[in-house]
C-alpha cells in the first residue's frame, strides 16, 4: 500500500508533492534538493502526488495486497 | 510573541477543503484578517480533492423543490434537518456562481452544454466538476482576496479565555516547533472522522477538529450513522482517487467502478443472488450478506467479469453533513462563543441517516462554509480580542509535546492498528448489537485511559500520528456510545437487537457533550411538523429492509 518510487532524475525539486501529500509521506532529501519517500507506510494511495507532478516523476503502484485489517475476508 | 510562528488574526480557519476555503474567502471579503491553517495543504485537503459533483438546485434546470425535499427526507429516513436541507437547495446556486466567478470549471459536452450526472432513483442531477484542479483554483482566488495560508501545521487544541474561543495551538510538521494562532473567532472545517480505513482516501480525516471542540465543551451530533463504502478485494488500498486519474489505466487496476451507491446495483452474493436495487437501500447490504454467511460479495463489471468487494472502506466516517459540531442556529455557530463550524465537521443533518445521491457533500460544504465565514465576520465586530496569558500558552505547549519527552511507551502506528482491529470488523459499526458495542467500548476505553497517555514519538511526523490516534479513539468512543444509545434501526444505523425503526421515539437526533470525565448523551427531538405521516404502512415509510425486521402485516 505504498507509493513506489520518485525518479530523482525527473524530479525538478518543485516541492509540490511535499505539499500535496495529505499524509506527509513525501519530504525533501537531506540536501533539501530532491523529493523522497520518507514515510511509505502512511501512503493512502490517493494519487494526488502523481496527478500534480509536472514531470511525471512519481509512481504509485496499486497491484499489491498489503497486510490489511478488513471487515471480513 | 509577534513572529511568524505566533500569529494574531481576526479569524482563524482550520482545514482547507471546500468549507474552509469558502469560509476564509467570505470572511476576508468582509474586511477581516484571515489565516487558514491546514495540517496538509489547503486545496488538497480532506475529501474535497476527490469530489466529482456539486449539487445545485436550480428551477431553471427543471428542478422540483418539493420533490427534492421529499427525496432527501425519504432516503434520509426523516432525520434530516429540513431547515438545512432547504438552505442547501436555496443557496447552492449562489455558491455555484461563486465557483464559476472564481474560475472553477465544470465539464461540458461537445456542444458546449453543461454535463449533468445522476444515478437511477436519485436526485440531484448534479453538474460535474472538472476534476482535480478546482481546489487549487479556489485557493488561488483566496490568495487574491488576501487570505493567509499556513501549510503543514497540525493544530491540536483550541484556546479559550473565560469560555470564549481565542484561537488554537499546534506544531509544525517540518520543524516540529510550537505554533499559536490567537484569533477572535475560529471556524472549524476539518471534515469528518474516519479511522484510516483501506479503500478510500480519508486517512487524514481523523476527527481532530471535533475532538478539539469536544474537549472545550462543544455539543457534538450525528455520530451513530455510517458511510458504508466498499472497495475491491484485489486492490484493497486502491482508492477512488486513482481510479479517476488519467494515470489510473497505466497503473493496472480495473476501470472506474462508480460510486458505492451505483456499485450496489451490480453486486451479487456468493450464491449468485442480486443483492439490491435502488431505491430502498441503506447501503449496508454487503454487510448484511456477510453476516448471513453469504460473502464474498462480487461486483459485476461491464464485461461480465466478477470482482470481490470488501466492506468498511470508510469505517469511522459518518454520512456527509451529519457528524460534527451541532450548529445552534442557521449561522453555523456552536454552543461555544467564537467557535463556528462548516462542511463535514458541522452536523447540519442536511441529508439524514443515509446519503441520498451525489454532490450533497461538496455543495453543503460550500453553503455552510460561506455562512460560517460571514457569521464569524459578524461576530468579531463586538469582540475586542483577548490576550492569552503566557503561562497558559506554555501549558498548551507542554501538553502537545508530552509524547516526545517519553523514553518508553507505545508507538502511534501500533495503537492505530489495534484500534482498527477493534473497530473495523463489520459486526461492530455496521451490524451492531448492544453486547458487541459494549464489549468494544470497554476495549476502546482501555486504549483511551491506558495506552494513549503512554504514546511515545521521536519526530514531528509521528507526533502528528500520536495526536491523530487520540482523536480517532475519541471518534470511536462517540460512535459506540451513540450507537448504544439509539435503540432502534434507521438508515445506516442498524441494530441487530433493535431491527425496526421506532417512531416516534427516535424521530430524534443524538447530541453528546463532555461532562467532566464523562461523555453525556441526550436526544434532540425532531419537530413534529417534519414527521412523516405515521399512519402510513411501515413498509411504505421505509423502503430499505433491515434483517430481522418483522413487518406489521406479519405480526
Amino acid at each position: 500500500m505504498t507509493i513506489d518510487r520518485i525518479d530523482r532524475d525527473l524530479c525538478n525539486s518543485c516541492r509540490l508533492c511535499v505539499f500535496t501529500c495529505p499524509m506527509d509521506v513525501i519530504r525533501m532529501d537531506a540536501d533539501n534538493v530532491k523529493a523522497i519517500i520518507a514515510y511509505p507506510d502512511d501512503c493512502m494511495l490517493c494519487g494526488l502526488c502523481m496527478v500534480d507532478c509536472e514531470k511525471n516523476a512519481i509512481f504509485v503502484g496499486a497491484d499489491r495486497n498489503p497486510p490489511l485489517i478488513t471487515s471480513w475476508g | 510573541m509577534a513572529d511568524k510562528n505566533h500569529i494574531k488574526v481576526d479569524i482563524l480557519v482550520i482545514g482547507g477543503g471546500f468549507a474552509g476555503l469558502f469560509a476564509a474567502i467570505k470572511a476576508r471579503e468582509q474586511g477581516c484578517s484571515v489565516t487558514l491553517v491546514d495540517k496538509g495543504y489547503a486545496g488538497k485537503s480532506g475529501s474535497s480533492p476527490y469530489a466529482g459533483h456539486f449539487a445545485v438546485f436550480n428551477p431553471d434546470w427543471g428542478h422540483d423543490f418539493d420533490a427534492w425535499m421529499d427525496h432527501v427526507s425519504t432516503i434520509g429516513e426523516y432525520v434530516n434537518n429540513r431547515d438545512w436541507t432547504e438552505m442547501l437547495f436555496t443557496e447552492s446556486l449562489d455558491r455555484y456562481h461563486d465557483l464559476i466567478e472564481w474560475g472553477v470549471e465544470f465539464e461540458h459536452d461537445d456542444k458546449g452544454e453543461l454535463i449533468f450526472d445522476t444515478y437511477e432513483g436519485m436526485v440531484p442531477n448534479a453538474p460535474l466538476l472538472k476534476r482535480w484542479v478546482f481546489g487549487t483554483v479556489i485557493r488561488k482566488h483566496a490568495v487574491r482576496t488576501g487570505v493567509k495560508f499556513v501549510n503543514r501545521v497540525m493544530l491540536t487544541d483550541l484556546m479559550t479565555v473565560d469560555g470564549t474561543v481565542s484561537g488554537a495551538v499546534g506544531f509544525s510538521l517540518d520543524d516540529g516547533e510550537f505554533r499559536s494562532y490567537q484569533a477572535k473567532a475560529v471556524v472549524m472545517c476539518t471534515g469528518g472522522g474516519a479511522l484510516k480505513p483501506q479503500g478510500w482516501p480519508v486517512s487524514e480525516l481523523t476527527a481532530d477538529g471535533e475532538y478539539m471542540a469536544y474537549r472545550i465543551g462543544a455539543e457534538i451530533s450525528g455520530k451513530e450513522f455510517n458511510e458504508p463504502k466498499s472497495a475491491s478485494v484485489d486492490y484493497p488500498a486502491y482508492t477512488m482517487g486513482m481510479e479517476w486519474t488519467e494515470y489510473g489505466a497505466s497503473v493496472g487496476p480495473p476501470p472506474d467502478l462508480g460510486p458505492p451507491q451505483a456499485q450496489l446495483v451490480k453486486c451479487i452474493n456468493s450464491e449468485g443472488e442480486e443483492i439490491t436495487n435502488r431505491p430502498g437501500s441503506n447501503f449496508l447490504e454487503l454487510e448484511f450478506e456477510a453476516h448471513q454467511g453469504r460473502a464474498p460479495v462480487y461486483y459485476r463489471t461491464e464485461d461480465g467479469g466478477l470482482t470481490k468487494r470488501i466492506g468498511g472502506a470508510a469505517t469511522g466516517l459518518s454520512v456527509h453533513t451529519t457528524e460534527g459540531l451541532a450548529p445552534q442556529s442557521m449561522n453555523c455557530d456552536s454552543n461555544i462563543p467564537g467557535l463556528f463550524a462548516a462542511g463535514d465537521s458541522c452536523s447540519t443533518m442536511v441529508v439524514g441517516a443515509t446519503y441520498p445521491g451525489i454532490g450533497y457533500g461538496s455543495a453543503s460544504a460550500a453553503v455552510t462554509g460561506a455562512r460560517a465565514g460571514l457569521s464569524a465576520a459578524a461576530f468579531i465586530k463586538d469582540v475586542p480580542g483577548t490576550k492569552i496569558p503566557a503561562a497558559q500558552l506554555k501549558d498548551y505547549e507542554t501538553q502537545i509535546f508530552v509524547p516526545t519527552k517519553r523514553t518508553g511507551g507505545f508507538g502511534p502506528q501500533w495503537l492505530t492498528q489495534i484500534l482498527q482491529n477493534a473497530m473495523f470488523p463489520y459486526y461492530v459499526l455496521f451490524v451492531k448489537h448492544g453486547d458487541r458495542l459494549q464489549a468494544t467500548l470497554t476495549m476502546v476505553e482501555f486504549m483511551r485511559d491506558h495506552l494513549a497517555p503512554q504514546l511515545m514519538v521521536e519526530n514531528p511526523h509521528d507526533l502528528r500520528l500520536a495526536h491523530e490516534v487520540r482523536s480517532m479513539i475519541y471518534n470511536a468512543e462517540t460512535k459506540l456510545r451513540t450507537s448504544l444509545f439509539r435503540e432502534e434501526s434507521r438508515g445506516t444505523h442498524y441494530r441487530e437487537d433493535f431491527p425496526r425503526r421506532d417512531d416516534p421515539d427516535w424521530l430524534a437526533w443524538i447530541s453528546l457533550q463532555r461532562d467532566g470525565d464523562q461523555m453525556k448523551l441526550w436526544k434532540r427531538p425532531i419537530p413534529e411538523k417534519w414527521w412523516p405521516d405515521l399512519s402510513q404502512p411501515y413498509e411504505k415509510l421505509y423502503e430499505a429492509r433491515m434483517p430481522g425486521e418483522v413487518s406489521e402485516a406479519a405480526e
